[in-house]
């Protein structure tokens, strides 16, 4: 995007004229909550692993990460409360068998939790109204480190005319903007990309955050600094600059800074839900359809997993080109910034009536010859038992058969449609009394294969026109954007931020990958 | 960055700005602007021996006609001969090819209007196009290098690259008007284009002066020839493309919220512990806040 001359101007003007400050709100609660959270999950020690307390902390530090990075009150929904409230209880339920040692002070720490969400007061709000009133400011940018929480607090704010003329915005948004002339960020500095700071966009910047968050961090420049203007470093602003610098970082226990106040990914979580999910819903699979998966965390609070090695993601680069943007990227070259596509809804549903509008006038013979193996297939499982099943296929020579596979084939789902390898299959149509036939069932298969893999591709290519032709500026803020296909019910992309790649792998079954899943309350 | 360093050097700078608008379109009409008017202008007896005379081996050629009112004409060099009427020894001239299967000559005095096309599979009876050129810009002619406004734009020089989406930087080279002081006292108003002349964005059969390169473009043939100097508006086209310049002069254009930024200027870094030495183009107290830079001089990677 080009500016005018004159927005140019202003950015470097208001880059040039930058002056921070630092806004400390005090509140007792907020203090004693965040320390007995830290002092409870050092006290743990190896133990904070254990599934049971991953749970309890996770609940926990969400929560307390959201207070401190938003304005929003204690019992805003968008900070979800209830749903926390109701695995910490649950948790509570079972705590005096699991730990009794443990039990009171962590019954503390959730006493000191439902203290706080039963409060409606909103302090960082009511801090940043103040100086908006005392300083008579007419239009500010209020800068919320997690896109998640930027809709809701607008929401909230909207409602209230103390906040007219703010503008919520997460960072990326920033750039798309002309300067403001005051802009509040909410939280820790560490938590806004450091451009912020090197390049403000607004003449003075206000970081806002409760007493003990370490505020003042500013990141050193993109250079080194030798041939540096001035440098740009926050300055403590207000009565209470001193007391809040020496609050800061200072390691007491009074501080609530830890070293990194947002909760890790839990990917074992997630991981032992899938494998559980799973596993419950085929009653035992095999665990030869587990494979190795890379895990992508997305903004919004989201996570997905890709096959590792050889898989393939459709990309959205925003620093490319209108033109360029859309693109497919091998996963391991996936990096945090880009916008990474995936089908959230739909698109499995359109894929058959495709695949078949594209067979034609084959397509119902070709479905029948697909049902009737699959039904032959049925019948012999009905009478010889499933495990006898798997043997004789095996002692037939299909390689594959185990019965996880063997369940999947007498699925009725279209989806399945004939075994990766034609030996394989001639195995299998045989002892189903069906070898004879064998050339024609396999030609018919990679017949319906091909156009599953067609309509694939003509769903891709639809999806695709949709984002080329959607407003892809849109995505630059809130790190998600979701794209409509012309065609009723025909199947939705989202395309999520991507917010870091982590440096590990976990097993998980293939079924689940390429679903977009909750990464915080699992 | 011209005249700092020796034939076997090169500079690399990089700028990290709070937004990249115009500054490759001011960057390149740095460059274009202090090259122009530091070189010599050809004089007419050197370009004939030097330009037009070199192609006697391979008549007939290609070449394009700068005419008296302005116009381009495409077309073909015959022949070099002598005309020895008028006695005196005779002056060199140079036949053409004109419209309706007449000849035109192009006495050496007259070379400048002459200038080689590089196209080797011509067609003649295709060749013969006629284009318009601005032969007279007020702008152009202000500019204190420039003589003739129609010569400027039929000339091409390999002064600078500029890799970028031309999308992201065609506004600021077309659409934004500057002036320029007459020496009638008055302004005169055009844009940066009319100074860098982009080959993009050049008229058909007009000279350029820099040449946009998409990232996306394919330089991997030998035939590539790098510029005097390379902008890159970015860091995707900079981490795409860098290698294709081995030996020009490199300068990077960083918005600090760009995604890829700290992956530059790492390397960037690193390159600094590999170079020459580090350079101060312009002195810390003029570089405004938020701005930042690093230059550093290396050696040419294929001299």
């Amino acid at each position: 995007m080009t500016e005018s001359l004159d927005s140019v101007t202003e950015i470097f003007n208001s880059t040039e004229e930058a002056e921070f400050a630092f806004q400390p709100v005090r509140d007792a609660d907020v203090a004693e909550f965040s320390d007995a959270y830290r002092r409870f999950k050092r006290r743990l020690g190896d133990s904070r692993e254990h599934r049971y307390w991953r749970r309890v902390l996770r609940a926990l530090g969400y929560y307390r990460f959201e207070i401190l990075a938003s304005p929003l009150p204690f019992d805003s929904p968008v900070l979800e409360p209830d749903q926390r409230s109701k695995v910490l209880q649950k948790s509570l339920s079972r705590l005096s068998q699991l730990y009794p040692q443990q039990c009171d002070e962590a019954k503390h720490l959730v006493g000191r939790f439902e203290e706080l969400i039963a409060r409606s007061d909103a302090p960082l709000l009511s801090s940043i109204t103040e100086s908006l009133q005392e300083r008579e400011v007419e239009s500010a940018a209020l800068v919320v480190s997690e896109p998640r929480l930027v809709d809701g607090v607008a929401e909230h704010i909207s409602i209230s005319p103390d906040t007219d003329g703010v503008t919520v915005l997460s960072p990326r948004e920033l750039v798309d903007q002309p300067p403001f002339a005051e802009m509040y960020l909410v939280g820790r500095m560490s938590w806004f990309p450091p451009w912020i700071a090197r390049a403000p966009r607004a003449g003075r910047v206000t970081l806002v955050s409760y007493a003990g968050v370490r505020a003042s961090v500013s990141p050193g420049p993109l250079l080194d600094g030798e041939q540096q203007g001035r440098p740009i470093a926050p300055v403590q602003m207000g009565d209470d600059g001193d007391a809040a610098r020496d609050e800061a970082g200072s390691g007491d226990d009074g501080d609530l800074d830890d070293l990194e106040i947002r909760p890790e990914l839990d990917l074992e979580a997630i991981a032992d839900r899938m494998r559980h999910e799973t596993t419950s819903a085929s009653d035992g699979r095999d665990s030869d359809e587990f494979v190795t998966a890379q895990p992508i965390e997305l903004e919004r609070d989201r996570v997905v997993f890709f096959e590792s090695d050889d898989s393939t993601a459709w990309v959205i680069d925003l620093d490319e080109a209108e033109d360029n943007r859309v693109r497919s990227l091998a996963v391991e070259a996936v990096e945090p910034g880009l916008y990474i596509l995936l089908r959230t809804e739909g698109g499995g549903d359109v894929l058959i009536p495709i695949a078949d509008e594209l067979l034609g006038d084959e397509a119902e013979r070709l479905r029948r010859l697909q049902e009737e193996w699959k039904s032959a297939l049925r019948d012999y499982v009905h009478d010889a038992g499933l495990r006898r099943t798997v043997r004789d296929l095996r002692e037939a020579g299909c390689s594959v058969a185990s019965r996880f596979n063997v369940r999947r084939w007498t699925s009725p789902s279209r989806h399945v449609i004939k075994t990766k390898s034609r030996r394989d299959f001639e195995a299998l149509v045989d002892i189903i009394g069906l070898g004879d036939a064998d050339e024609d069932y396999w030609k018919a298969m990679v017949a319906i294969r091909d156009m599953h893999l067609r309509a694939g591709q003509v769903i891709r290519e639809r999806l695709l026109d949709a984002v080329t032709h959607a407003d892809l500026n849109d995505l630059s803020g809130r790190g998600v954007v979701r794209f409509e296909l012309a065609e009723a019910d025909a199947g939705q992309l989202t395309a999520f931020r991507v917010r870091s790649v982590p440096d590990r792998t976990v097993r998980l079954p293939r079924g689940r990958l390429r679903e977009v899943l909750r990464s915080s309350i699992v | 960055m011209a005249g700092r360093t020796s034939s076997s050097e090169r500079i690399v700078l990089l700028v990290a700005a709070p937004t990249r608008s115009y500054a490759a379109a001011l960057t390149a009409a740095g460059i274009v602007s202090r090259a122009s008017s530091s070189g010599r202008a050809p004089d007419p007896e050197t370009h004939f021996w030097n330009v037009i005379a070199p192609l006697d081996g391979d008549l007939p050629a290609p070449v394009k006609v700068l005419t008296d009112e302005g116009k381009i004409v495409e077309t073909v060099l015959k022949e070099i001969e002598f005309d020895d009427r008028g006695g005196g020894g005779g002056r060199l001239r140079a036949r053409i090819q004109w419209f309706k299967d007449q000849v035109r000559f192009v006495y050496w005095d007259r070379s400048l209007s002459l200038l080689p096309v590089r196209n080797a599979d011509y067609e003649e009876r295709k060749l013969l196009r006629r284009h318009s050129v601005e032969h007279h810009s007020e702008f152009v002619e202000a500019l204190p290098w420039v003589e003739s406004a129609a010569q400027y734009a039929f000339r091409s020089d390999a002064i600078c690259d500029i890799c970028g989406h031309a999308s992201h930087l065609e506004p600021s080279f077309q659409d934004v008007a500057f002036a320029l002081p007459t020496a009638d006292g008055g302004t005169a108003r055009g844009s940066i284009q009319d100074v860098v002349r982009v080959d993009r964005w050049t008229g058909k059969g007009e000279g350029h002066r820099a040449r946009l390169v998409l990232p996306s473009a394919s330089v991997e043939d030998d035939s590539f020839e790098q510029a005097q100097a390379v902008v890159f508006n970015g860091a995707s086209p900079y981490l795409k493309l860098e290698q294709h310049w081995p030996s020009s002069d490199q300068v990077i254009l960083l918005a600090h919220h760009e995604r890829s930024a700290p992956q530059v200027a790492d390397r960037l870094k690193r390159q600094l512990v590999q170079a020459q030495g580090r350079v101060d183009l312009i002195s810390p107290e003029d570089v405004p806040r938020g701005v930042e830079m690093m230059a550093l001089t290396e050696k040419k990677l294929n001299d």
